[in-house]
Parts: C-alpha cells; sequence; structure tokens
C-alpha cells in the first residue's frame, strides 16, 4: 500500500511538470494548427540555459526561470516569424515536416554544443524531502509542480482574461476576420510560438532540476509527452494540458510498479487510445479556437 | 476628392477573374450600396476593397493613399472596417469581447457610441456571441466594425438569413451611422432595401458595373423595377 501511494505522489508531481510541459504544444497546436515537433527541443535549450547560469555563475534553477524565459521567447518569436510563418498556410504535413527538421538542428546543435552527457543541474534542496505518513515527497519536485501549476493558470487567465489573449483565440478562431479588426496575425502568431517556447525552456529547467537531460533522448520523450497529454486534454485547452498531465503522470506512474520500464510509452499510449473512443474531443475539450476558418 | 476611390478594378480568386474593369466612388458621409444577383461579385468588391484578395489591375484610392495590394492590417488602420459576409463574429467569446475586439488597433475601448446605437447590444455584453439571435449577431458585427472608428464601413450581406422586420430595425441606423462620419458601403441583395436607404449605388452584373446613379432614380428605372423587383414595365 506505501509503495502504491508513494508511487501516485510520485505521479501527481510529475504530472503537474508534464502538464507544463505540454500546455505551450497545445496552445501553438490549436491556435495555428501546428503540431510542433521541436517543442522538446525547445524545453532542452531551456533547460541548457539554466545549466550554464548555474556552472558558470552558481544561479539558482527557480531563479533562473525569467531568464530562461525571457531567451525563449525570443527564440520563439524569430522562428514563427522568419521561418514557420512561411509555410502557415500549408498543410499540416508541410509544417510538421518543417518542425521535425527544425527538431534535428535544434538538438544536433546541442549536442555538438554541450555533447550527449546526460546532464543535471545540483541544488542543495533536490536530494531533500520531507514526509507525510509512509510517503515521501522530494521538495525539488513538489516546488516545481506548483510552479507549474502556477503558469498554467496564468497562462489560462492570459488567453480568457486579457487583450492580447482573446486576440491569440481570435485569431486561431478565424484569422480572416482578425485580420480585420487589424490584429496583425503573423505578429501573434510569432507571440503565441514565443509563449510556448517559453513555457517549455521553464519546464525543461524544472526537469533539469529534478531529474536529469541530455540532447539526444530527452527531446523526443518531452514532445511525446506533449502530444499525448493535448490530444487527451482536449487541443488547444490550458486547463486540459494540466489534467491530461496529471493523469498521464500518474498511469505512468502506477504502470512503473506493475511492468518493466520500458513500458511506458506503452502505458501513455493506452490511456490516449482509451481516453479517445470514450471522448474524442480530450477529456476536458477542445478549446473554442479548436475548429476554425482560414480566410 | 473621393473619400474612396476605385478605377478599372480587375480581380478574382486565383487564375479565376471575377471582376472586371469596375469604378466607383464614395464620398465622406455617404450612403453608397452595391447591389446585384448572387455571384455577381459583390462580395468580391468588398473582399478586394480591403486586401483579401490580390488585385490583377486598376487602383483603389481611399482618402489619398494608394491601398491596392496593401495588406488587410494596413488598410483597416487607415480607416476602412469590413462587416463580412455571415457575420462571422468570434463565437465563443461574450458581445463585450467581440466590441473590443473590434477596437484592438485604436485600443479604443469605449463601447457608448455601439450602444447607443444598438441598444439591444448594451443589455447583451456579457452574453456569448453564439447564443443571440442573427439580428443581435448582425448589430454586434457592426458594432465590432464601428470600434474602429472608421471612416468607411463595408458591410456585407446585412440582410443575409434576418426577418424582414430586424433588417429594417437594422438598416435604419445607417443614416446615423452615415451622418456621425463613418460612410457605408452596403452590399445587399434585396435590392429595395438597398436602394431605398442609400444615396447612390452601383449595379454589378456578372462582375461589371453595369448601371449606376442616384438611388431613386435607379429604383424608377423600369429596366431595374423588371430585372430585380420582378415588376412589370409598363
Amino acid at each position: 500500500m506505501s509503495r502504491f501511494l508513494q508511487a501516485a505522489a510520485y505521479g501527481v508531481v510529475q504530472g503537474g511538470l508534464l502538464g507544463l510541459v505540454a500546455v505551450g504544444f497545445s496552445l501553438v497546436w490549436g491556435v495555428m494548427n501546428v503540431v510542433n515537433f521541436s517543442h522538446g527541443a525547445l524545453a532542452v535549450a531551456g533547460a541548457y540555459v539554466a545549466w550554464i547560469l548555474n556552472v558558470r555563475f552558481g544561479l539558482d534553477p527557480f531563479l533562473a526561470i525569467p531568464v530562461v524565459a525571457v531567451a525563449l521567447f525570443a527564440f520563439g518569436y524569430v522562428v514563427q516569424r522568419g521561418l514557420i510563418n512561411l509555410v502557415i498556410n500549408a498543410p499540416i504535413f508541410l509544417t510538421l515536416l518543417l518542425t521535425f527538421g527544425l527538431n534535428l538542428v535544434i538538438l544536433n546543435g546541442l549536442q555538438l554544443l554541450f555533447k550527449a552527457d546526460d546532464r543535471t543541474i545540483d541544488t542543495s534542496y533536490a536530494s531533500q524531502s520531507f514526509a507525510i505518513g509512509a510517503v515521501n515527497v522530494p521538495y525539488g519536485r513538489l516546488a516545481a509542480c506548483f510552479l507549474a501549476l502556477g503558469i498554467t493558470v496564468a497562462l489560462a487567465l492570459l488567453m480568457s482574461r486579457t487583450r492580447l489573449g482573446h486576440a491569440i483565440g481570435a485569431t486561431g478562431m478565424d484569422r480572416g476576420a482578425a485580420r480585420l479588426m487589424g490584429i496583425r496575425a503573423r505578429h501573434i502568431y510569432a507571440v503565441t510560438f514565443g509563449i510556448a517556447a517559453a513555457l517549455a525552456g521553464v519546464a525543461g529547467t524544472m526537469i533539469a532540476t529534478v531529474g536529469s537531460f541530455n540532447p539526444t533522448t530527452t527531446p523526443g520523450q518531452l514532445t511525446l509527452d506533449a502530444f499525448v497529454i493535448s490530444v487527451l486534454g482536449g487541443l488547444g485547452n490550458m486547463y486540459g494540458a494540466l489534467v491530461g498531465g496529471l493523469v498521464l503522470g500518474i498511469a505512468e506512474s502506477l504502470g512503473g510498479l506493475l511492468l518493466t520500464g520500458t513500458w511506458v510509452n506503452a502505458i501513455a499510449m493506452a490511456v490516449l487510445i482509451i481516453t479517445l473512443i470514450i471522448r474524442p474531443s480530450g477529456l476536458i475539450g477542445k478549446a473554442l479556437y479548436g475548429g476554425r476558418v482560414e480566410v | 476628392m473621393s473619400l474612396l476611390e476605385v478605377r478599372n478594378l480587375d480581380a478574382g480568386y486565383g487564375r479565376i477573374q471575377v471582376l472586371w474593369d469596375v469604378s466607383i466612388a464614395v464620398e465622406p458621409n455617404q450612403i453608397v450600396a452595391l447591389v446585384g444577383a448572387n455571384g455577381a461579385g459583390k462580395t468580391t468588391l468588398l473582399r478586394a476593397l480591403t486586401g483579401m484578395i490580390r488585385i490583377r489591375s486598376g487602383s483603389i484610392t481611399f482618402q489619398d493613399h494608394e491601398i491596392a495590394g496593401s495588406s488587410i492590417e494596413s488598410i483597416v488602420e487607415l480607416g476602412i472596417a469590413h462587416v463580412p459576409e455571415g457575420r462571422r463574429l468570434f463565437m465563443g467569446l461574450t458581445v463585450r469581447e467581440n466590441l473590443l475586439l473590434g477596437g484592438w488597433r485604436k485600443n479604443n475601448r469605449d463601447l457608448t457610441r455601439v450602444i447607443e446605437l444598438f441598444p439591444a447590444l448594451g443589455e447583451r455584453l456579457n452574453q456569448t456571441a453564439s447564443t443571440m439571435s442573427g439580428g443581435e449577431q448582425q448589430m454586434c458585427a457592426i458594432g465590432r466594425g464601428l470600434m474602429s472608428m472608421p471612416n468607411l464601413l463595408l458591410i456585407d450581406e446585412l440582410s443575409l438569413g434576418l426577418a424582414p422586420k430586424t433588417v429594417d430595425e437594422i438598416v435604419a441606423r445607417l443614416p446615423e451611422i452615415a451622418a456621425s462620419g463613418t460612410a457605408v458601403l452596403l452590399v445587399e441583395q434585396d435590392i429595395d432595401t438597398a436602394l431605398s436607404i442609400s444615396e447612390r449605388a452601383y449595379v454589378v452584373e456578372t462582375g461589371r458595373v453595369t448601371k449606376s446613379g442616384i438611388s431613386a432614380e435607379l429604383l424608377a428605372d423600369p429596366t431595374i423595377q423588371e430585372s430585380y423587383l420582378g415588376l412589370a414595365s409598363g
């Protein structure tokens, strides 16, 4: 029983983090109809930014988050504005191919710069934990989970309450009508991708703090997780990503108790397939801008 | 100098040309109607005006700016608002949010002009756009257009899918809009309504302007009565 509770607790804190990995991916998919295969690579790029700041300047990863977010936002904005916007009207297969290529470029660039070694950001508190009954909760993971929840809620509020959020949603719903309001769709798309990249970078930083990462296997794993969670929760839906993340985190963690490690991906896919059979629009449902009208 | 002057415009979709040598003009504070049968090219003309489709040749001058070939955003910024065919409200958002998005470019958050014009909207500011009646949606779409404080408002198929009484109610507000400094270019299949409310009109047939003039005179024109109003001549 205590093993079960421990796994469930781990699943919850891991799930919150996975939700943060997925939320930007889901936003980009929902608003622009772009399945961003480079999302995991962006997360790992963010992890390297935080890692360098920690190794060179001894900066705590939680304090490095603003720097990571700004750097990744700028990178994401430029990538969307200068690259993905060029093929934004093309069929989804083309944008898929483009982001797949972008993924390879980022991965190989990172590998060239930092080698393929596993890295982790060392903190004094990463190994410390407190106990609730028989369940151990590591401070680092709990803090990362709360941060992920906070950021996801903040993003959901940005989308539902602010002028910028409404402009992003409107552009996602009906780009032609949004442009008739004078909303610069290309700029809004770039801001959207920038936000997604920044969130990916922050998630990558947290993953690097509570675990380890490398430029070869981590990006693919994160992109796959983000894909599963986005579809699971409902495309473009911020809270959907959070719920999807928690479901996946708990399912993987409990599944890991019963099955060997390599089965984890199979569990993720099984959860996805079962959900889609029961609720095709995802657990929470698609965002309003999930069904779009083009010019 | 006219507010809007279109000269010898050719435009269409891809390789299919829809508009042939179209020339029209709109003066400040005026209501001008574009009338004609379904598929004549009226919607295409409005789309060409706001840069939603590419122009092949000809010129479009708005307040001394040549806007043919400009992007949608920059044309809108110059002061043209376009209420598109089918209204295209942001359905999941509230009336207030739709209106505020209309004021996006100018950062206009003052809803009073729109609410004075359409009091029904004032009572429904927090209602989701998709749950309103067609007439209220059209009011919201026109209000959204006015939020950018345009000098020219293009309205495509105002009466589409609306009850005649609702159409009359909305059309009755157009002179007020025009008098307050926003000229109106109205595309309308219901030629009787269009010619009754407008000062001047253009008749569009298979992509060309075949007749133009003072609306009241066009309304009395026997050939127009025969082809569009179903009245026997003589």
